[in-house]
């Protein structure tokens, strides 16, 4: 697993370098393709049924599961590449937000830095012994003490064998730390932090399967790594 | 403090009747309804506009704070 997020890793660093104003989405799930395939690996996505596409690529509103289109990325949007990949009978899963162009201001820039840091802190807090409400608690209190909202019916997921496994990671606490999982060695998990500017509410795309935004049309941004929980330490895969 | 509660802290910007409270959360621009907790009404704290306080915020409704701190 620990290869396969290599490779992810790279084609990802190479895949972020290409998205640019102007082109569509579905140009870039093509060169996701392209570059995970050429590092030696599959599609993850490819292997949930009835996905048939590499990314999940969501712009501004647009939440989670949104399948490539002919959706014209522009300067200054706030877009989130999901990918995985699928190496040697195992996947490995990835998200990230980031503002096309660079661009932008301040409010979107403090949107997307609180969201990056409760992910690397919950990632800090998943260690052998600790539980996962202790993930969850720290998620939920960086997001919602900077006044942003957690996207309660999304949730991380063990990874392995399948994409999606137990356990899940909620982005909140829906009940005492004490009474939730804890965490063993050996167990492989991604940790999503989905979360957006002004609502909890989602609702389906109209006309689209797949694809989830956010009831009122505010701003959301996911950030995700897939981790491994070692004897001593944590290591991120991704 | 429970352990599924969210620590925020804000300062307040408009006294409401029965001992409710407008309050603004301190990092960032959204306010919500908190009351006063039964123990700073029980010793009678006193609250103003322009007042720091801690609040506690569940993920139930998080538009609506309880005030356990005057600052």
């Amino acid at each position: 697993m620990k290869q396969g997020g290599e490779k992810l890793k790279c084609a990802t660093t190479k895949l972020l370098a290409f998205i640019k104003d102007g082109i569509t989405t579905e140009e870039i799930d093509k060169e996701a393709e392209r570059l995970i395939k050429k590092e030696g690996g599959e599609s993850s996505f490819k292997r949930v049924k009835g996905y048939h596409w590499t990314t999940c690529i969501t712009i501004n509103e647009q939440v989670v599961h949104t399948p490539p289109s002919k959706r014209i990325v522009k300067k200054g949007d706030v877009i989130t590449i999901d990918i995985g990949a699928y190496y040697q009978g195992f996947h490995t899963d990835y998200a990230t937000t980031f503002v096309v162009g660079g661009k932008t201001d301040a409010k979107i820039k403090k949107f997307l830095r609180v969201g990056e840091d409760a992910l690397y802190k919950a990632i800090d807090k998943a260690r052998a012994g600790n539980r996962i409400g202790d993930i969850s608690s720290i998620i939920q209190n960086e997001i919602y003490s900077n006044g942003y909202f957690i996207m309660k019916q999304l949730t991380g997921h063990g990874v392995g064998r399948d994409l999606h496994e137990d356990p899940f990671i909620p982005g909140y606490l829906d009940r005492p730390v004490v009474k939730t999982p804890v965490l063993k060695e050996g167990l492989v998990i991604a940790i999503e932090v989905i979360y957006s500017m002004g609502t909890e509410e989602i609702k389906a795309e109209p006309g689209n399967k797949w694809s989830i935004v956010t009831s009122d049309g505010s701003l959301s941004a996911c950030f995700e790594h897939t981790i491994a929980i070692t004897d001593k330490t944590t290591v991120i895969l991704t | 403090m429970k352990d599924n509660v969210v620590v925020i802290e804000g300062e307040v910007v408009e006294n409401l009747p029965n001992t409710l409270f407008r309050v603004k959360i301190m990092s960032s621009e959204k306010i919500i309804l908190c009351y006063l907790s039964g123990k700073m009404r029980k010793n009678y704290i006193k609250i103003l506009p322009g007042d720091k306080v801690r609040m506690e915020v569940t993920s139930y409704d998080i538009n609506r704070g309880r005030i356990v701190y005057r600052m």
